[in-house]
């Protein structure tokens, strides 16, 4: 875990200081996201607990030992760290790169091939076609993700990532982040991650720090809480809005309650007399199929179904879509017979934010 | 007599005078790289010391070739000592100079990522920072060769070694036979010189500066 007391850091000549009072606990496994307006002083407090600069005052611990006293170059090979401008070194392959650290500690030549090639293909880059490459024929995304895998290299228990996904197309940013996502959540390392884009802090964060210009912390809570209770007017306008769409992301489908529908066999489609208006669902052999009303004959087509995994936001978005605004709850094999609407989303939104609501007065 | 027939009748003599050019001016480079780079690492992240180093760098290459070489006559004798010494002190700006320009040059990033990666000051400089400034270096080092290959021919005034000799003597008793060709023979001689040092400067960079970097 890495705590930070009372930290300031004043640059010479600087009247205002880039952070102040920085109290801020990273619990050990955990992504803290650190988010906030250009200049409030991310990359400083990141550069604070690699020692790369000295705080003013104030003090900060790694496992409850102060890193003043320990040797910083040592200190820094067990916290890799994603620059903001990447900072590839130009004179060495990629390879060459992402093996610098393993070098430095040791690792013979046979193991640091096959951990380059091991993170080159898990940042989702081909081994074969980028290890023997130079930084110049790389793009900026493909940058970046060697500056990740780099910073992986050595198994380091801590991760300092400064915008690592800032240059990335929005759907390889995507995967990327869930790739990480996937990999952290086996591998569980102390990350404090910096982002400038809320949407972001949302989907990585187990945590997100809230900064303001001068470095002062705003909020510092679960993304959930965040969205449901912004803390104050400069929090609300940071998150924007769609706060609550945003929210969404973070609930799953599962978590909210369908309502079993009432259902017929195809068979049965003749004898159906009035129903109450609803329509009933067709299912056959246990897969939706037809949403039918008496009297209507063939009914319409079940158009969309969705599988307990995905989040309320998917959900929603495909609710809009949907001729019927019903969606049918499926498992794997396409089963199902729960059916949410668009209703069913709002009420999960509202009982959601009523539950943060009482947390926040307990 | 024409000049290539003048050139052939003391072949020996050239080629040995050629050789010695070369081989002074050669080591003057290598002490005056040593010098030079060594001075540029101490001295590329101060400011006052990196201007003062320059500064004096700068006052050797203004003092005439002549009177240097004269002046050190007295400490140092005749041959190549004092030749050696002058060479070195005029070779030193470019090189002390492009040195501090090439490190401080590389990119302020490159150098924040090594420091977050734990490289120490030493691992960075002879990993990151001078291969990064290593082609500007060689620039210098590359300028400071041409310069003494031409100063170096002075260094016959003080019996130093070299194709000035022949430069000197034929200037000496210019009119008579052969004095032409004697000088031109010197003059040549250099003129060769400095084309087969600069191939082998463009070898050195090809072979000792990264793809990435060229
Ligand atoms: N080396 C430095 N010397 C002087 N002032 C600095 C230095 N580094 C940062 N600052 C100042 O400290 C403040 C915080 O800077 P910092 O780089 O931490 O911001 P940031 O939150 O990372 O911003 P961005 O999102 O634009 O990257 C800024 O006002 C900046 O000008
Ligand atoms: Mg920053």
């Amino acid at each position: 875990m890495i705590r930070l007391s009372g930290i300031e850091k004043r640059f010479p000549g600087q009247t205002v200081p880039a952070v102040r009072h920085l109290d801020l606990d990273i619990p050990r496994g955990e992504v803290v996201v650190l988010v906030g307006p250009s200049g409030c002083g991310k990359t400083t407090t990141l550069r604070l607990i690699n020692r790369l600069i000295e705080p003013t005052a104030g003090r900060i611990e790694l496992d409850g030992e102060d890193v003043t006293e320990v040797d910083p170059d040592a200190l820094r090979r067990r916290m890799g760290y994603v620059i903001q401008q990447i900072g590839l070194f130009p004179h060495m392959t990629i390879a060459e790169n992402i093996g610098m650290v393993p070098r430095i500690l040791g690792w013979d030549a046979d193991r640091i091939r096959a951990r380059v090639d091991e993170l080159l293909e898990l940042v989702g880059l081909a081994a074969d076609e980028y290890r023997g490459r130079y930084p110049k024929e790389l793009s900026g995304g493909q940058s970046q993700r060697v500056g990740v895998a780099r910073a992986m290299a050595a198994d380091p228990p801590v991760l300092l990532m400064d915008e690592p996904f800032g240059a990335i197309d929005p759907i390889t940013r995507a995967r990327l982040q869930d790739e990480f996502q996937r990999v952290q959540d086996t591998v569980a390392k102390t990350v404090v991650f910096v982002t400038h884009d809320i949407d972001e802090a949302v989907k990585m964060g187990d945590r997100i720090v809230l900064l303001r210009v001068g470095g002062e912390i705003a909020q510092y809570d679960t993304p959930e809480r965040i969205l449901a209770a912004p803390a104050d007017d400069f929090v609300a306008s940071f998150i924007g809005a769609g706060a609550r769409v945003r929210g969404l992301t973070l609930t799953r489908l599962s978590d909210v309650e369908a309502t079993p529908w009432p259902t017929v066999e195809p068979g049965e489609l003749e004898r159906l007399d009035a129903t109450d208006g609803r329509p009933l669902l067709v299912l056959e052999d246990g897969r939706p199929s037809r949403w039918v009303v008496a009297g209507d004959g063939a009914g319409t087509p079940v158009d969309t179904v969705l599988r307990r995994d995905v989040s309320l936001h998917d959900a929603l978005d495909a609710l809009i879509g949907s001729e019927s605004g019903r969606a049918v709850v499926v498992d794997e094999d396409g089963r199902g017979r729960d059916v949410v609407e668009l209703d069913t989303i709002r009420a999960a939104v509202v009982a959601m934010r009523r539950r943060h609501a009482d947390e926040a007065t307990a | 007599m024409n000049l290539f027939e003048y050139v052939s009748s003391r072949q020996e003599l050239v080629v040995e005078l050629t050789l010695q050019h070369a081989l002074v001016v050669a080591l003057s480079i290598a002490i005056a790289t040593i010098i030079g780079v060594g001075t540029g690492v101490l001295v590329y992240r101060r400011d006052r010391a990196a201007r003062m180093a320059i500064a004096t760098a700068g006052v050797f290459l203004t003092i005439p070739s002549f009177a240097l070489f004269g002046l050190l006559i007295a400490p140092l004798g005749l041959g190549y000592p004092p030749t050696v010494v002058a060479l070195v002190l005029y070779a030193l700006l470019p090189i002390l100079r492009n040195t501090v320009t090439g490190l401080r040059s590389v990119d302020p990033a490159v150098l924040e990522s090594a420091r977050g990666m734990g490289l120490g000051r030493r691992r960075r400089l002879l990993r990151i920072e001078l291969p990064l400034a290593w082609p500007v270096i060689l620039t210098g080092i590359r300028v400071s060769t041409l310069v003494t290959l031409g100063i170096a021919a002075i260094a016959a005034a003080i019996n130093g070694p070299g194709l000035g000799d022949l430069i000197f003597e034929g200037i000496g008793r210019i009119g008579a036979v052969n004095a032409l060709n004697q000088t031109l023979t010197g003059i040549l001689g250099v003129v060769v010189l400095a084309l087969v040092f600069d191939t082998l400067f463009f070898g050195v960079r090809r072979l000792t500066t990264s793809r990435g970097v060229r």
